[in-house]
């Protein structure tokens, strides 16, 4: 499911910031009214967006037996021991260490390589790039490849190893085309003239096209950071060795494991999800209004993502 | 064809060959082939396990799917359709609702459109468990609230006619921020000119809704009913946490897990079921691309 | 400008890992020195904490001897996931897997073939323990049962416990309500009735991982071996596996729908919510309530997690009475957590002394201390424990719970038994629709 905004990011994020709409003009006349719906707005994103997340970590702060006894009620004695227990038993620090590793790298990865397959190909410097551009679309349908995916890596040695996983997720494809509609929009004089002017490929790549897509690629390397830290089926298919595990991994070994003491799940549960949303509030603004603005370009970018989607959830999430 | 102009007269055919080969490898080798050795899979019986043999059976997978195992397989065929038609339609009823309401300026308005926006940057192993606390029968707020409120006892992701139910609730919860975002992108597409016109005309609000925000939307539902559909179709994770398929809630991804991954580790059949997955992701998809192009193009 | 500051924030993210991956790789490559033995089991508190403890004289007793321990739930799969995948990495050398028993390995005429650890000891992936001194601690005719195939023993079974019809009991309780354990089914379901109008809830149990299906194997295990010798469980079992084969027995038969019909009526003084309790919650919500459900319906593996979560409570323990003949009424046990040593093991001989100090009597006591397990040693007896009272009082006759008809591998749950999850009143199938279903099942998936 994480998959699919990641491919659907938008081709540019300066979206037509605080257009007040008509609409509201229409609806709210009142300056009570006005209020009245911000009360509203307010109730809905607090009382059904927020408030389970923040029950739950409520819990993280009672003792076991503390909560057995008033599982509903708010903590008393209040304690902080369940965050270090369960660090502790939970080894998530070493996990987090992973999980950074398995977001960072494949994501970065797979920027800089998706930009150089992409170029070429929105170029058309080959025979049949608009062939090789549908075909990849289509490809994005094709049956999910997790099963032989996991029978080649074990075949390549990949298998239960921080390399060959890192080499998996990193050169799986999600979203190498991602970047082909995109670079369609940068003008081809440019070309020219740094071809002219004697300057090489890979330079012009990444000192001269890449700046140009900032906006695509940091939406991207976002999303794709995202997906790659809560990606909780590839880590539980390909990596046995639980030193190796990222923290959704671990977190769901952890949660068997001591589901019976709901205050320390409730810890374990907020350590893993702390890095993502602090991740999350430093760039809330530009992720959400980013989105928004991004489908303002309509259905010439649907197709390139709604491949993706398609291919990314059935391949496993890769 | 166009032509590269970088490096000299030597390596310029080259170029782009070198540009793609190292990503376009990895793509054949870890997102093509591993795509298409699935069909192959589909007609073996192969365990998995080190030291069990590969097996070619032929068509073996697909006709005990179709004979022995029909209920289990229409069983999940039907819970993945009920699953995606159900969330697909929440989804985008709730995101276009809250796109209506939460498409404001000001500062308070993008503190709860983040706040809605945010449940989905959370992996499923967290949603898991935060839903099976709050949804414990003994242990969870839910049931104190039902009880007081409707006098009922109910057993929550253990009630096979709730459970189902209460796991799309879940997905509906994690993604209507998005589907909120895509819609308020197509609100801003509107022109102002157009409502301006509207309100000449005196149309009330649900005229203007029904003659020009629904129509003028098409596009962004276009994408939001897509979008929702293809993710939904292969969901598995979500129900793996929250009910491990059980209570009817078995998905046709997940039957494919726990077939291919669980302590039966049945490679063979569980690649046969991401066949029929596959399968039903074509038509399904294909046919709603049909449809919903028409229907922007009518509109 | 935003922009910008993400992806400075990428980079360095990328560069902090790319520098901790050369930390990690660097620290592993650094201290080749000393030899990681790896030990697998389901999470078990009570067996973690004893493989803990164990871990630590080993490596106290093997010097650069590190040992690891690989754990995961059984809830949703996790752990079948785990050690599928540990045995493809070839990164285990002790695996403790549930005893496959003779019911794993179909006779050829079935042509059934084998799954799990059954399938495992066939392809000859499992080390044969046979002659390894430290077998001479266990009963070899039990062990044989439980993991021989061919004459070969490919495991040790170390636990085995009370799972079918499993009951936990609080003392204070019955003896509030002036009520003595059980020993006929009538006496059960009166108890049950009594204390139904006297406004508690009798039994509790967690619907949502099935633990619901143990009153009904139960039953259907003390019916099944009336009046046979403990020793007969193993052919009890194969007959019926042979004549549902064959296709004179089947699931709609007699003694299954009055198992079924004993079920039902069990089933009425459950907890309302049932179907939504969790295994793992619930001894603890149970034990955390001492004024309601004076039974818990749950394996006997469970002790040590329900003392933690009250340690003032009284417990005990008892099988519950299936049939209305008290000396029917047996104890059957499970053959539980076995250890193997795979062939692709990198350190055998390590694993070897591991199994060998596990089985020390002294170790071993331990071991049936902290998981409440049914010694499978005949000179160890599990005498830690007060709740073991009642089940060491009636081993007399204890026998090996009952094996399934042959099923092939991924044969619907139906076809190996009434899907207990579907049943009313979990779920919301009646006992006839089920059995028929239950039979429907097994004959296609045998004939398929």
């Amino acid at each position: 499911m994480t998959t699919f905004q990641m491919t659907k990011a938008p081709k540019a994020p300066e979206a037509p910031q605080a257009t007040a709409p008509m609409l509201r003009r229409l609806v709210s006349g009142a300056r009570t009214r006005a209020a009245g719906v911000n009360l509203l707005c307010f109730a809905i994103a607090a009382g059904l967006f927020a408030l389970p997340l923040v029950y739950v970590l409520l819990q993280a702060f009672k003792t076991y037996t503390g909560f057995l006894q008033d599982p509903t009620g708010t903590p008393h004695p209040w304690t902080t021991e369940s965050f270090s227990a369960a660090w502790q038993q939970g080894h998530f620090g070493r996990e987090m260490v992973n999980s950074l590793i398995y977001a960072a790298v494949p994501d970065a990865i797979t920027l800089v390589l998706g930009v150089f397959l992409a170029f070429p190909i929105s170029r058309g410097y080959f025979k049949y790039s608009n062939g090789l551009y549908t075909f990849f679309i289509f490809s994005g349908f094709l049956p999910g490849g997790l099963i032989p995916l996991f029978i080649e890596a074990r075949t390549l040695h990949l298998y239960n190893s921080l390399i060959g996983y890192l080499i998996m997720t990193s050169l799986s494809g999600a979203g190498f085309f991602f970047f082909v509609g995109y670079i369609k929009g940068i003008p081809r004089e440019i070309d020219e003239a740094a071809a002219l002017d004697g300057c090489g490929y890979i330079r012009f790549i990444f000192t001269i096209v890449m700046p140009q897509m900032k906006p695509a690629l940091a939406t991207f390397g976002i999303f794709g950071f995202v997906h790659g830290w809560n990606n909780l089926i590839l880590p539980l298919v390909m990596l046995s060795d639980s030193a190796l595990w990222p923290v959704t991994r671990g977190l769901y070994s952890f949660f068997g494991q001591y589901s019976q003491n709901w205050p320390l799940i409730a810890a374990g549960t907020f350590i893993v999800a702390a890095p993502i949303m602090v991740l999350f509030i430093l760039l809330q603004r530009y992720l959400v209004e980013g989105v928004a603005g991004g489908a303002s370009f309509g259905t010439q970018g649907v197709a390139p993502g709604a491949s993706g989607a398609g291919g990314a959830e059935t391949g496993g999430g890769a | 064809m166009a032509r590269c102009p970088f490096g000299t007269q030597r390596t310029r055919r080259f170029i782009p060959w070198a540009s793609i080969a190292i990503p376009g490898a990895g793509w054949l080798m870890f997102g093509l082939y591993p795509s298409l050795a699935t069909i192959l899979y589909s007609f073996t019986r192969y365990s998995g396990l080190p030291g069990t043999p590969l097996n070619y059976c032929g068509m073996c997978n697909y006709h005990t799917a179709f004979t022995s195992l029909l209920p289990q397989l229409w069983s999940a065929v039907r819970v993945t359709l009920i699953y995606v038609v159900g969330v697909t339609v929440l989804q985008n009823a709730i995101g276009l609702g809250l796109a209506l309401l939460l498409n404001r300026s000001g500062r308070s308005y993008t503190f709860y459109r983040a706040l809605i926006f945010m449940p989905q940057i959370f992996s499923v192993t967290v949603v898991g468990a935060v839903f099976s606390l709050m949804l414990d029968p003994y242990s969870g707020p839910a049931e104190k609230v039902v009880h007081s409120l409707f006098g009922i006892n109910s057993a929550f992701l253990g009630s096979s006619s709730l459970a189902l139910l209460l796991v799309m609730m879940v997905n509906v919860w994690m993604f209507s921020g998005y589907s909120m975002l895509l819609y308020i992108a197509g609100l801003r597409n509107i022109p102002r000119s157009v409502y301006e016109a509207a309100a000449m005309d005196g149309a009330g609000r649900l005229r203007v809704f029904r003659h020009v925000t629904w129509p003028l939307l098409a596009s962004a539902t276009t994408v939001n009913v897509f979008l929702t559909t293809m993710a939904t179709l292969g969901e598995y994770a979500l129900v793996l946490v929250l009910t491990g398929g059980n209570f009817g809630t078995k998905t046709l991804g997940l039957y494919m897990f726990q077939a291919a991954f669980g302590s039966d580790s049945q490679l063979g059949y569980g690649s046969m079921l991401a066949m029929l997955q596959f399968v039903l992701t074509i038509v399904i998809g294909g046919g709603l691309l049909y449809v919903l192009r028409r229907r922007e193009v009518a509109l | 400008m935003r922009s910008r500051t993400s992806v400075t924030l990428l980079a360095a993210a990328a560069c902090l890992s790319l520098g901790l991956t050369g930390c990690s790789s660097s620290s592993s490559g650094g201290g080749g020195a000393t030899t990681t033995l790896t030990v697998a089991e389901w999470t078990n508190p009570g067996a973690i904490q004893f493989t803990e403890q164990l871990d630590a004289k080993f490596e106290k007793a093997h010097p650069g001897v590190k040992v690891k321990i690989q754990q995961a739930p059984t809830s949703n799969g996790a752990w079948g996931t785990l050690w599928n995948s540990l045995l493809q990495s070839k990164s285990v050398d002790v695996l403790g897997l549930a005893a496959p028993t003779q019911a794993g390995f179909a006779p050829s005429y079935t042509s059934l073939k084998p799954a799990g650890a059954a399938a495992l000891i066939q392809a000859g992936q499992l080390v044969d323990l046979k002659n390894e001194p430290f077998m001479k601690n266990y009963d070899a005719t039990e062990q044989a049962a439980a993991v021989g195939h061919g004459g070969g023993v490919y495991g040790v079974m170390a636990a085995q416990y009370a799972a079918a019809g499993a009951i936990w009991y609080k003392k204070d309780l019955l003896a509030k309500y002036h009520l003595s354990v059980p020993t006929t089914f009538q006496e059960f379901v009166d108890d049950c009735a009594q204390l139904k109008k006297a406004g508690v809830t009798p039994i509790f149990v967690s619907g949502k991982d099935g633990m619901q299906g143990g009153v009904w194997q139960g039953v259907e295990n003390q019916a099944l071996m009336a009046g046979k010798p403990a020793a007969d469980s193993v052919k009890v079992s194969d007959d019926r596996a042979d004549a549902f084969w064959k296709g004179t027995q089947s699931w709609t038969d007699p003694v299954y729908q009055d198992a079924s019909a004993r079920y039902e009526q069990v089933m009425k003084y459950i907890e309302p919510n049932a179907a939504g309790v969790a295994q793992l919650t619930a001894p603890g919500v149970w034990a955390a309530r001492a004024n309601d459900y004076p039974f818990l319906l749950d394996g006997s593996w469970d002790g040590a997690v329900i003392q933690k979560a009250n340690p003032g409570l009284k417990l005990g323990f008892f099988t519950m009475p299936g049939t209305d003949t008290a000396s029917a009424n047996r104890v059957s046990l499970r053959p539980d957590l076995t250890w193997m040593v795979p062939t692709s093991a990198k350190h055998r001989q390590l694993a070897m002394d591991w199994l060998s100090m596990f089985s020390q009597p002294e170790n071993y006591q331990q071991w049936l201390k902290l998981t409440g397990s049914v010694s499978t040693q005949p000179a160890v007896q599990n005498t830690g424990l007060d709740w073991m009272d009642w089940l060491n009082g009636h081993m007399d006759g204890a026998f090996q719970q009952l094996a399934n008809p042959w099923v092939p591998a991924g044969a619907p749950l139906d076809a190996a038994g009434p899907d207990f999850y579907k049943l009313k009143p979990i779920g919301g199938d009646s006992v006839d629709t089920i059995l028929n279903r239950s039979a429907t099942a097994y004959r296609k998936s045998v004939k398929g």
